[in-house]
C-alpha cells in the first residue's frame, strides 16, 4: 500500500488512476500495478515503480510512457522516472476492492 | 523483458489476418453459391479448392499472422527478425492466390508450384520463430506447442506438394486416399489444433485473470497429442486401421487432459463474466469431443453406404466447428489489440483512449456465434442426409454470421484509418 499522506504522492496516485489497462478496463492503481512512489524534493526527482499484469506484455512501452505523460506537469520536478519491475510478479490478489467489483470477481475464486 | 519496440510492427500480422478474413468471406460466399461442394464424394476439384481456400487462405494465414505478435508474448522473447516477415508474407499470399485456382482447374503443376511458394514462406517463418524460441528464458509447454506446430506445418505442406506431384509422376507409393487422410490430419491436428491448445494455455489465464501454472500433466497433454499424431499419420499412411484407431484414442486422451486444464483455469478465474469472444473460443473447444466421436465412427464404419457422408461431415466439423470458431474467438482479442497498439498506444496519458472491448460490438459478437451454431447444425444434418435444402439454408446462415463478424472487424479497423498516431501527424506538418 502506497502512503498517500504526502500531498505529492496523493497527486501522483490520483493522476495514475487515469492510466487504464486496455484489456481489463481498470486503472493501474486499483489493479495494484503501482508498487512504489519515491519523491526526492532535493534532487527534484520523482520515481514510480510499476508492473503489468503479464510479463513480456508488448504494451509495456506504451504504459510506461503513458504514466510518464500523466506525471510530467506535476510542479517541482525536473525528472520523472517510471520504471517497470517484475519482482514481485503481479497477481490478482493485488487488486483493490473497487477493481474486484469492476471485474465482478467470482466468489471463492 | 519484451517491449513494444521489440515486438513486430502491427502491420506484419495484420496483413495475414485481413487476408485470412477475406479468404473466409470468399469461402463462405462460395459455399452459398455452390452448396453442392458439401454433398457427394469429397475428392472433387471444387471441394478440394474450397477446402484449401479455408485451410491455407484463412486458417493457416491467420495462425501464421497471429504467431508474430503472440509467440514473443507467450515466450517472453523478442522476435528474431522483423525483416524476414516481409518475404514470408509475399510468398504466402502469392502461393495461396496460385494454389486455389489451380485446385479448381485440377492443374497439379500449379498446385505444386503454389504449394512450393507457401512452403518456402513457411520455412522462413520456422527459421524466424526457431531463433526466437532459442532465446526464450524457459522452454515450457507453450514453446513446445509452437515448435511442434511449425514442424507439422512443414511436413503437411511438403506432403501436399508430394501428393500433387504424384498425380503427374509416380512418387508416393500405395493408395493416394491414405496419403490424403494423413495429410489432412497432419494439417488440421498438427497445425491448428496443436497451436490453439498450446497458446490458449498461456492466453486464457491472462484474459480471465486466473493463476495457472504449467505442471507435468500439461507436458503429458502435448506428448499425447503429438505422439498420437505421429502414430495416427503413420497408421493411416500404412493402411493400418488398428494403429489409426489406437493412436486416435491417444490423441483423444490428450484432449481429455487439455479439458482438465481448461476446467482448472475456469475454476480459478477471478473475472466472473466471459466476454463473447471467449465464449466463441470455448464453444469451439466444446466441439472437439463430438468431432472426435464422428471421426471414430467414420474410421470404424468401413465401406458402409453412409461412410463418404460421415467422412465429409467429420472434416467439415473439424474445420467449421473447431478451427474457424476458435480462430474467430481469438481474433476478437488479437485484432483490437493490434489496432490499439498502433493507434492508441502512443496517446496513452495524453487523451482518453478506448479499451479493447469498446472497439468491437458485443451484440454483433453474440449474433455471430448464435448464427454459426444454427448454421453448423443445419449443414451437418444436410451433409449426413445428403439433402441440398438444409446445406443451402445452413450456408446462408453461416454467411450471415460471418458478415456480423466482418462488421466487427470493420469496427476495429475503423480506428486504424480514422486516427493516425500523433507521431505520424507531426511528421506531416510543414
Ligand atoms: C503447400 C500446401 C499444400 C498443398 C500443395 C496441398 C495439396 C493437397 C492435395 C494435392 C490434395 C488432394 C489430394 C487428392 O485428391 O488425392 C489435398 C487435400 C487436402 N488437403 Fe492439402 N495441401 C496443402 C496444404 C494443406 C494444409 C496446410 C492443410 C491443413 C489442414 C490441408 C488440408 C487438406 C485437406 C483437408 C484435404 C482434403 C480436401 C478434400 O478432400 O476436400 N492441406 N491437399
Amino acid at each position: 500500500m502506497i502512503d498517500t499522506s504526502d500531498e505529492t504522492a496523493a497527486e501522483v496516485i490520483g493522476r495514475l488512476r487515469n492510466l487504464i489497462d486496455p484489456e481489463l478496463g481498470i486503472n493501474a492503481v486499483d489493479l495494484g500495478l503501482i508498487y512504489d512512489v519515491q519523491i526526492d524534493t532535493c534532487a527534484r526527482e520523482l520515481r514510480v515503480d510499476m508492473t503489468l499484469t503479464t510479463p513480456g506484455c508488448p504494451l509495456s512501452d506504451h504504459m510506461v510512457q503513458g504514466a510518464t505523460n500523466l506525471l510530467t506537469d506535476i510542479p517541482g520536478f525536473d525528472q520523472i522516472d517510471v520504471r517497470l519491475v517484475w519482482d514481485p510478479p503481479w497477481s490478482p490478489d493485488r487488486m483493490t476492492e473497487d477493481a474486484r467489483r469492476q471485474i465482478n470477481e467470482r466468489p471463492g475464486a | 523483458m519484451l517491449s513494444a519496440r521489440q515486438a513486430p510492427p502491427t502491420i506484419v500480422p495484420l496483413r495475414f489476418l485481413l487476408f485470412g478474413v477475406a479468404c473466409l468471406l470468399a469461402a463462405s460466399v462460395w459455399l452459398l453459391v455452390e452448396p453442392g461442394v458439401l454433398l457427394g464424394p469429397y475428392v472433387r476439384p471444387h471441394t478440394v479448392a474450397l477446402a484449401h481456400l479455408l485451410v491455407l487462405g484463412c486458417a493457416t494465414s491467420i495462425c501464421m499472422g497471429a504467431m508474430y505478435p503472440v509467440v514473443p508474448v507467450a515466450l517472453d522473447s523478442p522476435l528474431h527478425s522483423v525483416r524476414l516477415a516481409i518475404p514470408h508474407t509475399i510468398l504466402h499470399l502469392l502461393g495461396v492466390i496460385a494454389v486455389v485456382p489451380a485446385f479448381y482447374a485440377w492443374e497439379m503443376r500449379g498446385v505444386a508450384t503454389g504449394g512450393g511458394l507457401i512452403l518456402t514462406g513457411a520455412v522462413l517463418l520456422t527459421y524466424n520463430l526457431a531463433r526466437t524460441l532459442a532465446r526464450t528464458p524457459r522452454f515450457g509447454v507453450v514453446a513446445g506447442s509452437v515448435a511442434t506446430t511449425l514442424a507439422w506445418m512443414l511436413l503437411a505442406m511438403a506432403l501436399g506438394i508430394a501428393m500433387a506431384i504424384s498425380k503427374l509422376h509416380p512418387l508416393l507409393p500405395g493408395d493416394p486416399m491414405r496419403w490424403l487422410h494423413a495429410h489432412a490430419h497432419l494439417g488440421v491436428l498438427g497445425i491448428f489444433v496443436n497451436l490453439i491448445l498450446g497458446v490458449s494455455l498461456k492466453l486464457l489465464p491472462m484474459f480471465v485473470l486466473a493463476d495457472w501454472r504449467e505442471r507435468p500433466r500439461s507436458w503429458a497433454m502435448l506428448a499425447m497429442l503429438n505422439g498420437g499424431l505421429v502414430l495416427l499419420a503413420s497408421g493411416i499412411a500404412l493402411g493400418s486401421r488398428a494403429l489409426a484407431i489406437v493412436s486416435g484414442l491417444l490423441v483423444a486422451a490428450g484432449f481429455g487432459i487439455y479439458a482438465m486444464e481448461i476446467a482448472a483455469i475456469l475454476r480459478a478465474r477471478r473475472r466472473a463474466a466471459l466476454d463473447p469472444g471467449l465464449i466463441t473460443f470455448l464453444g469451439a473447444l466444446a466441439a472437439i469431443p463430438p468431432t472426435c466421436a464422428l471421426g471414430f465412427v467414420a474410421a470404424t464404419i468401413g465401406q458402409a453406404s453412409l461412410a463418404p457422408a460421415l467422412r465429409l461431415a467429420y472434416a467439415f466439423a473439424a474445420l467449421f466447428g473447431i478451427v474457424i470458431p476458435a480462430i474467430v474467438g481469438m481474433l476478437y482479442k488479437i485484432l483490437p489489440f493490434l489496432v490499439w497498439h498502433r493507434v492508441y498506444g502512443p496517446r496513452v496519458g495524453r487523451e482518453p483512449v478506448p479499451t479493447f472491448a469498446q472497439m468491437v460490438s458485443p451484440p454483433l459478437q453474440t449474433a455471430t456465434s448464435t448464427l454459426f451454431l444454427v448454421a453448423l447444425a443445419l449443414l451437418l444434418a444436410g451433409i449426413l442426409d445428403a439433402q441440398m435444402a438444409p446445406v443451402a439454408g445452413g450456408a446462408a446462415l453461416w454467411l450471415l454470421g460471418l458478415l456480423c463478424f466482418v462488421g466487427n472487424v470493420a469496427r476495429a479497423m475503423r480506428h486504424w484509418w480514422r486516427s493516425p498516431p500523433p507521431a505520424a501527424r507531426e511528421r506531416t506538418k510543414p
